[in-house]
Parts: C-alpha cells; sequence; structure tokens
C-alpha cells in the first residue's frame, strides 16, 4: 500500500502514541485518523507489537544485585566527597565559611597535596640545574666582560629547564599514585593546573633569584634580563605540557629541546647558540599570551585524557606483546642452550648465541617505539636544514671552503643531533625489564647478566641508527644533487662512521649504565645539561670536555683524521689541530669509557642480584 | 506519597547521604535495565557504570537546576557515561568482544517495504533476538520511549539532540528491527529447508 503525504503526521506521532506518551491534543487526532485509515491501523499495531516486544525485553534481564550490597559500594564511594569536591555553596552552612575562603581553602589543599606528590628529584633537579646556569653565566660574564653572552647563555637555560621539569609533571609514566589519585574527586584539570603552578612558580622564582644575582654582580637592568627568559619559559612550558599529555614525557622533551636548540643555534655552525627568533623578534606579552593559550590546550587535552586513561592500560598491554615477544627471545635462547649441549660445545659459544637472540629482541623493542621515529624525525627535520643550503656558510676569504670539508662538518652536525637523541632515546631501557616486569622470564634464560646488558646496548644502540642513518642518507643526497657530485657519498658516509658511531656508542652506553640506578627523566635532564656544557666554547672560563678526547662531538676527529678546517677563522679555537692520532684517540677513549661505564653498570646489577 | 524528587537532589547536595539512598532507591531498578541493554548485556559492566551514575549525581547535585525532570537528568548522566564506557572498552577491549556497529541515523539496511512480512513477525523470540542486534543507538531510543516511559522531548533532552531527531530516530531503529527480522527469519527459513 502507497503511504499518503497526509498520513506522514500521523505515522510521525503513532510510536508515541504506542508509548502512551503522546500529548492530549495530538492523541484525540490520532485516533479520529485511525478510524478512517487502515494503512495507518497496521502501523500502529506494528509498533504496539514492537513496543510489547521492548518492554518484555526491560523486564527479561539479569536481575540487579541486591540494592542493599551495592549501596554499601557506593556509599563507600560517596564519604571522602563533601569535605573537598562538594562546591563551596552548599558547604558553607557546614564549615561556617564563606564560599570564597573555602574556596581557598580548597585551592590550598589541592596544591599542598600535589607538593607531595611530585618527586623530590624534580625539585632538586631544578634547582641544581638553574644554580649552575646562574653560575655559568655568572663565570662567562665576569671572564669575558661582557654581559650579553652571559644573559645568553641564562635566556637559553632556563626556558629549558622548565620545560623539561614540566614534561614529567603528569602521566602514566611518572606518577605512580595517578590510578589512585583518579579515584579521588579532584579533577584531573585540576591536578594538572595545581602540579603546573607549583613547578613553574618554583623554577620561576629560582630564575628571578638567579636575575637578581646576576644584576647585583653585573649591574644589568633587572627587567631587561627578566623579561628576555620570562616568555620563552612560560611558552616552553605549556608547550612542552601539552606534549607530554598527548605523546609522552621522551617526546616532549626530545621536540622541545630540538625545537628551543634550532632557535638558538646558528644553522651550519653548530656551536655558536644564540638567542633566536623567539626573543629578539617577540614581546614578553605575547610570549604570555600564547603560554595562556597552550595551558587551555593542556586542560583541554587532560580532560579528554585520551593518552591518559590509555596510559594505565598502555602499561598494561605492552606486557603481552613484551611477554611473547621475549618468550620467543626465551625459547631461542633455550633452543640454542639444547643443541649446545647435544654438540658438548663450552659456555662461550653458547653465550654467543645467546648474544644474537638478545641484540634481537632488544633491537626490535627499540625499533618499534613511537618516540623513537618522532625524535628522530624532529632531529631530522632540524639536520636537514642545514644540508638543503650549504652557501650559507659565511667564511673568511682566506680560508678555504672545499666540497670535502663541508661534508665533514655536515656529518659532524648530523652526529651532534644523533647523539642527543640517542642519549635521551637510550635512557630507561636498563630500567624497562623492571618497569615490565620481564626479569624474572629473562633470568631464567641461559644469557647471563653481562650478555643480557651489552646486548640490550648493541640491540637498542642499531635500532636508534637505523632512522637517523635514513636520514643522513636524505641530507647527503640532497647535497649531491645541489652539487652534481655523487662521488660525495664514500667521504660522507666515512665521516659519519667516524665522528657518529664512537659518539653514539658513548652516549648510549652512559644512558644505559646510568639509568640502572637513577631514575630515567632526572638523568634525560642531567644529559640535556651534559649537551650545552659539552658545547660551551672551550677557550671560555668554563671547564669544558670540548675539544679533548673524552667529548663526543669529535672535533679531534675531524681535524686529526678528515684535515678539517673551519671556515672562519675565528672558529679555529674549536677545531684544536692534531694528527691522525689524536682523532684515532678520541675515537679509542670514547669507545673505552662506553665500556667502563657498562662493566660498572654490571658491576652493581651484579652486587644487586646477588642481594636479593 | 513518593518523596520529592527534587528536594532529595537539594539535600544531596548538601551531603545528605540518607536522601542520596533514596535516590538511588528509587532509580536504579529503572537505570539498571537501561544501561543493561546498552553494555551489551554484560551485568558487571552495567553495575559499575551504574554506581558510575550516581557517583556523578553525586558530585554534580549541585549544578542541577531544575530545568528537566530528576528522572531525565539522571538518565542523561546514563546516556553520556554509557557512551563514554562502550568508546573506552572498543578502544581496549578487555576480555569478551564487544561489537556493535554504532552506526549513523542514516538507514544502512535497505528499506523494507512495509507490508510485505510484518503480519508474520509475531514470534517474540525472534523480536527479541533481533532487539539483541540493533545497535546500542536504536536500542536506546526504543528502550526510552517503550519501557521507560519518556515522551520524545524528554528523549532529546536525555540524548542532548533536537526532538525531530529522536523522531527520525526512533523510525530509522523500526526500520533496522524490521530488517533484522527480515533477515532472521530468512536464516530460519534456509535451516528449516535444510533440515528437510
Amino acid at each position: 500500500m502507497i503511504r499518503s503525504d497526509e498520513c506522514a503526521q500521523y505515522r510521525e506521532w503513532l510510536p508515541w502514541y504506542a508509548a502512551g506518551t503522546l500529548p492530549d491534543t495530538e492523541r484525540a487526532a490520532v485516533e479520529q485518523h485511525l478510524h478512517s485509515c487502515d494503512a495507518c491501523t497496521r502501523e500502529l499495531a506494528t509498533w504496539q507489537t514492537f513496543g510489547a516486544g521492548v518492554s518484555e525485553a526491560g523486564q527479561a534481564i539479569e536481575p540487579a544485585p541486591p540494592l542493599h550490597a551495592s549501596w554499601e559500594l557506593l556509599s563507600a564511594r560517596l564519604t571522602p566527597v563533601p569535605d573537598i569536591a562538594v562546591s563551596p555553596a552548599q558547604t558553607q552552612n557546614a564549615h561556617g565559611a564563606s564560599p570564597a575562603l573555602h574556596r581557598l581553602r580548597w585551592f590550598w589543599l589541592v596544591l599542598w597535596g600535589q607538593t607531595r606528590l611530585l618527586r623530590p628529584a624534580m625539585w632538586v633537579a631544578s634547582a641544581v640545574a638553574i644554580a649552575l646556569a646562574a653560575l655559568c653565566s655568572a663565570l662567562l660574564s665576569r671572564a669575558t666582560g661582557q654581559s650579553a653572552s652571559a644573559s645568553d647563555l641564562l635566556v637559553f637555560a632556563l626556558p629549558l629547564i622548565s620545560s623539561t621539569g614540566v614534561s614529567f609533571l603528569y602521566g602514566p609514566e611518572n606518577d605512580p599514585g595517578l590510578e589512585l589519585g583518579r579515584a579521588t574527586p579532584t579533577t584531573a584539570r585540576a591536578v594538572l593546573l595545581s602540579r603546573f603552578a607549583l613547578l613553574f612558580s618554583f623554577n620561576a622564582g629560582l630564575a628571578l633569584l638567579a636575575t637578581l644575582a646576576l644584576m647585583l654582580w653585573q649591574g644589568a637592568s633587572f627587567w631587561t634580563l627578566a623579561s628576555l627568559w620570562l616568555g620563552p619559559m612560560a611558552l616552553l612550558s605549556a608547550l612542552s605540557l601539552c606534549l607530554s599529555l598527548v605523546f609522552g614525557p621522551t617526546i616532549s622533551v626530545g621536540a622541545i629541546s630540538l625545537f628551543w636548540l634550532a632557535n638558538s643555534v646558528r644553522a651550519g655552525n653548530g656551536i655558536h647558540w644564540e638567542p633566536g627568533l623567539l626573543v629578539s623578534g617577540w614581546n614578553t606579552a605575547l610570549l604570555l599570551i600564547l603560554a595562556v593559550l597552550g595551558l587551555f590546550a593542556a586542560v583541554f587535552l587532560s580532560s579528554r585524557q585520551e593518552r591518559l586513561r590509555a596510559g594505565a592500560s598502555n602499561a598494561s598491554s605492552e606486557l603481552p606483546i613484551d611477554a611473547t615477544t621475549s618468550l620467543a627471545a626465551s625459547v631461542h635462547l633455550l633452543s640454542a642452550d639444547i643443541s649446545d649441549n647435544q654438540h658438548g660445545k663450552g659456555s662461550r659459544m653458547k653465550q654467543s648465541v645467546a648474544l644474537g637472540g638478545v641484540i634481537r629482541y632488544e633491537f626490535f623493542m627499540q625499533i618499534r617505539r613511537i618516540s623513537l621515529w618522532v625524535v628522530s624525525v624532529l632531529l631530522g627535520a632540524l639536520s636537514l636544514i642545514q644540508f638543503t643550503d650549504p652557501h650559507t656558510f659565511t667564511h673568511d676569504a682566506n680560508m678555504l671552503v672545499t666540497r670535502g670539508n663541508i661534508v665533514v662538518i655536515e656529518a659532524a652536525g648530523a652526529a651532534g643531533f644523533f647523539w642527543l637523541g640517542a642519549g635521551l632515546l637510550l635512557a630507561g631501557r636498563s630500567r624497562r625489564d623492571y618497569t615490565t616486569r620481564m626479569d624474572e622470564i629473562l633470568g631464567t634464560t641461559p644469557a647471563t647478566m653481562l650478555t643480557r646488558l651489552f646486548g640490550k646496548y648493541i640491540g637498542s644502540v642499531l635500532a636508534t641508527f637505523i632512522p637517523m642513518i635514513l636520514i643522513y642518507l636524505i641530507g647527503v643526497t640532497l647535497l649531491a644533487l645541489n652539487w652534481h657530485d655523487f662521488s660525495i657519498f664514500p667521504l660522507a658516509m666515512v665521516a659519519l662512521a667516524a665522528v657518529a658511531i664512537p659518539a653514539v656508542l658513548f652516549v648510549g652506553a652512559f644512558s644505559i649504565a646510568c639509568t640502572t640506578f637513577i631514575w630515567p627523566p632526572l638523568y634525560m635532564f642531567l644529559f640535556i645539561g651534559y649537551y650545552l656544557w659539552d658545547s660551551l666554547d672551550p677557550k671560555g672560563p668554563i671547564p669544558t670536555l670540548d675539544g679533548t678526547v673524552l667529548s663526543p662531538s669529535g672535533r679531534l676527529i675531524m681535524t686529526g683524521i678528515f684535515h678539517f678546517t673551519p671556515f672562519r677563522t675565528t672558529d679555529l679555537t674549536y677545531y684544536p689541530q692534531t694528527s691522525i692520532w689524536g682523532g684515532v684517540a678520541n675515537i679509542v677513549a670514547l669507545l673505552a669509557a662506553g665500556a667502563i661505564a657498562l662493566l660498572a653498570a654490571w658491576g652493581l646489577e651484579t652486587w644487586r642480584a646477588r642481594r636479593r | 506519597m513518593p518523596p520529592d524528587e527534587r528536594a532529595l537532589l537539594a539535600q544531596i547536595a548538601t551531603g545528605d547521604q540518607h536522601a542520596m539512598k533514596c535516590l538511588y532507591a528509587l532509580y536504579r531498578q529503572r537505570l539498571w535495565s537501561y544501561l543493561y541493554h546498552q553494555l551489551a548485556g554484560d551485568a558487571g559492566w552495567t553495575e559499575e557504570v551504574t554506581q558510575d551514575v550516581f557517583l556523578a549525581v553525586w558530585r554534580s547535585a549541585d549544578t542541577y537546576r531544575g530545568e528537566a525532570q530528576v528522572g531525565t537528568w539522571l538518565f542523561r548522566i546514563a546516556h553520556n557515561l554509557a557512551a563514554n564506557a562502550r568508546r573506552t572498552r572498543r578502544r581496549h577491549p578487555l576480555g569478551q568482544p564487544f561489537q556493535t556497529a554504532d552506526d549513523g541515523d542514516e538507514p544502512a539496511e535497505p528499506v523494507v517495504t512495509y507490508d510485505s512480512h510484518e503480519e508474520a513477525v509475531l514470534d517474540r523470540l525472534m523480536l527479541q533476538q533481533a532487539l539483541d542486534h540493533l545497535s546500542p543507538r536504536h536500542r536506546e531510543v526504543l528502550d526510552l520511549a517503550f519501557y521507560q516511559g519518556f515522551g520524545s522531548a524528554e528523549i532529546a533532552l536525555i540524548l542532548g539532540v533536537p526532538e525531530g531527531t529522536v523522531k527520525s530516530r526512533i523510525s530509522y531503529a523500526r526500520k533496522a528491527l524490521s530488517a533484522c527480522l527480515q533477515q532472521l527469519n530468512a536464516r530460519e527459513g534456509v535451516v528449516e529447508e535444510e533440515v528437510q
């Protein structure tokens, strides 16, 4: 039967008529229409059938748990609420205080609670880092007599210190009590904001003190100095809060430090850092407004809580994947064990097979991390900036700029980004077996502690190299296309191998060794400080490793093995000329220092295992 | 005489647990049955979300401004929490699979002609089966209208959509139900043929 248009309105009313919720006037109209329309009557019958089915289904369900028992459960969850979460208006009578006072008291409770929840290491690390930055800039200004270079250092370091701390404020990785905290009536937003306020005001307070000290020391204008770092500090901190909420602390620290380095480092000349665009071009008010916008974004993200909610289960969901992989690793190791016994070979052979298994396992565990790829792509974008336009190098007329020299400095520049990234990405790999509770399973394999540590080191360093080398190849190809000269490839690869491999092995060994006893975020914090320290002017007033055999920047390798000469006479101080043996000594010293660090970590772990 | 629900909420807002218990006793069964169908018939999950609903009521009783009936307000909270719970579990499945396509309002099913099968659709068991196959969105609107007894305006408040959307959604739900029944009928027919 064809539905006529005049029925359309009635049809819309029919379900509500059948359910008995249609208003009276419409009900009367429907009843009148039904007398004269068979189609609608049938339609109503269908609705009534369906309605009866639905209400039958509503009754035919599993019974709810007994009311009393479930009320007990619920009321246990209600108890703590009136004290904190009910709005001031309601508790006004109970407490006899005004709403404003109550709100104040609530803020105070939350702030005080969060003070105790933040890790003490965070306060100590921030204070030490700021004190060091202030000390360095004071020394620098005394030695050079230029207040500008001293304030440059301060302006560079303060925002970075604050934003690194902020990255570790919140989230399942950093807050063992997060699960518990989420069950309290304090919202994630309140927790996030109060933590941010605490750490930021702590840092800003210390930074103000440092500025004040510097002002007394060298007589610079207080406000001029403060306005240089305040805006960037706020903006970077807000940005890192957002990034850490979405991607986690590692990516946040990596991305923010790279962003800030890129902003401050002159391309193609990795050692001169100076306040970049953000400081010179934009004023403090604008930066502060942007920072507030960033905070709003963070609050929005925290209310969505996608990653945070997922975070708790991520930790557990990582387990099964790891468990299967490592089970595969164990099976591999065990089968090596059996076949070895059959062939009657010694334990040395067995360990070498086991090492292969561990390396393979650690390689795959590292290469599937999203943070590895994100940080590498960011690093790559930065180092590619260098490659795209080699003509930007400024040079003296009396210095020789050869293509070979450019290739070497590109390789060294890329290596500098490599070891910064590798140091950050390898931190915490040794802690991981404990956090994922894999250590007991791994302990049952025939691989010894030393094999596992060494295999972890080799496997994860290799995985970290993969994306970096891909990016480097893109850069070299760009350079070759630019020059129409593909003969630079061998030199480019050799230079990268000579400069980057020892540096990454050196830094990676420390990242893996040190995080066996240092909380990884704290290590990252210290590591960035180390990176900055290493890039200080070696002829400056602050002693630095740069230019010595123990520096991963590899300047001795560049001058000794590749006969590198800088493009400006002023840069000669950065590149101590040495023989080929100086370069080799640099490589050997780095590898030896890395090996010592690993052996020390092995000793520590064995001692710990024995105590257990 | 039933206690005044608005007065109950006002008392809850001051932290009165006894008032909370009254409200709990009044509404728990209705919410349980609504959430049970919304959460794939998982009793444990239903109890969990039911408790969350009342916890949310406890926390935000002071934000209730009396614009809607208390029941409507409660169901609106339940609707939101159930949607959240489904979303979370779909992303992080914890055990039993939960597969419900949360289709939109568009009739994805072929539009069926009305008279062909409706007279034959009186098998109640099959109707129950078909209801279980509906998406939560379609199931919800039927539940609210026919079991919980809400009118279209109230359902619009609960779901947070315009009233017109509720009206079209209930008609899509009916089409989906008819299509489901048709499929079940067809399957049954095939089985019978095979048996013969």
